[in-house]
């Protein structure tokens, strides 16, 4: 019955690392810890054809969750963006991500925060769907489509 | 650019409402010449007896100045025939980039009677100042490389050359033409 101790401390480490991965599985891993919603993407305008997308990110999870970057087959350069209106005063800037808080949302709308996309090979047109590929820090990627419709 | 807001302000709280809407701004607008989006030149001294709605932008801006030519068909909705007597007026903020091609290109989706407007740096500043406007280039680590920081304000202009409203972003379409109105014949 010497072995049985160790054998014992074995059996709780692992009960315990069971518990840890099943409770990353929970928040981490599962489908529903952060959802994409009401995605839309404006048309772009010429002559730079640049274009914007739009969209509510819920997160379901107990820790803040950084929305790190953003890509489509649809644009060769896409860039996370922040816009605010200081008084009557319009200003842009880049920032490296957007933070959700724990059971909070995220809301990228025109005016606000949006991605940006530089670089389409093609125009985007009302009506057609753009894919996007959302890349968190802690959690797997998200895919959704933004149905393009005007301002 | 601190005095030019204090100016706007002090005029504003100085406004006659005579017109029922319609203001007078004392050292606010004025004439000025730029070159249109067709490579001509264009001075507003040379314009008088239309009615122009002026604004700032640049063909860059990400969704302010698409949302604002979109309100801006809105507001030809709603006055309907006599929108003809109505022309937008769109000032580049950003001169080095926008050339009358491109300022061209820019506006024609836009189902609007609308004059591009660009120039040299200089010129364009001197306008924003008369009329109490304000922009700043802003580098951007960025495919974008630049950003124009500018200010979103629309300026009514009567026959005269004179301001005679000041519009904010994001005004109603309504409200804009039930006020335009009272300029146009
Ligand atoms: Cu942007």
């Amino acid at each position: 019955m010497r072995s049985l101790p160790p054998l014992s401390i074995f059996v709780f480490a692992l009960s315990l690392l069971i518990a840890c991965s099943h409770e990353q599985d929970a928040t981490a891993g599962s489908p529903g810890a952060v959802d994409v919603t009401a995605a839309w993407a404006r048309p772009s305008l010429p002559p730079h054809e640049n274009s914007a997308a739009f969209f509510v990110v819920h997160n379901r999870t107990d820790h803040a969750v950084q929305l790190l970057g953003a890509s489509t087959s649809r644009a060769g350069v896409t860039e996370l963006h922040h816009m605010e209106m200081d008084g009557d005063r319009m200003r842009m800037r880049r920032v490296p991500s957007f933070t959700i808080p724990a059971h909070g949302e995220l809301v990228l709308e025109p005016g606000s925060n949006h991605l940006m996309f530089f670089e389409l090979p093609a125009p985007w047109v009302d009506g057609e769907k753009v894919d996007l590929h959302l890349e968190f820090d802690s959690l797997p990627a998200v895919d959704v489509l933004a149905e393009v419709r005007p301002l | 650019m601190k005095w030019a807001c204090l100016g706007l302000l002090l005029v504003s709280l100085g406004c006659s409402d005579s017109d029922a809407g319609l203001l007078d701004f004392q050292g606010i607008g004025g004439d000025f010449t730029l070159t249109d989006e067709q490579g001509q030149k264009f001075s507003l001294a040379e314009h008088r007896g239309q009615v122009y709605l002026l604004f700032f932008g640049f063909t860059h801006c990400p969704d302010v100045c698409p949302t604002t030519l979109v309100e801006l068909q809105e507001v030809f909705q709603r006055l309907g025939g006599a929108g003809q007597d109505l022309q937008i007026l769109f000032v580049s903020v950003d001169p080095e980039r926008d050339t009358p091609e491109l300022l061209a290109s820019y506006l024609q989706p836009f189902d609007l009677p609308v004059i591009g407007l660009t120039g040299t740096v200089s010129q364009v500043e001197k306008v924003a100042q008369a009329y109490g406007a304000f922009f700043e280039k802003v580098a951007l680590d960025s495919a974008a490389v630049y950003t124009m920081d500018h200010s979103t304000r629309s300026y009514l202009i009567d026959g005269e050359g004179k301001v005679r409203y000041i519009f904010r972003y994001k005004d109603e379409p309504e409200r804009i033409a039930q006020i335009v109105r009272k300029l146009l014949p």
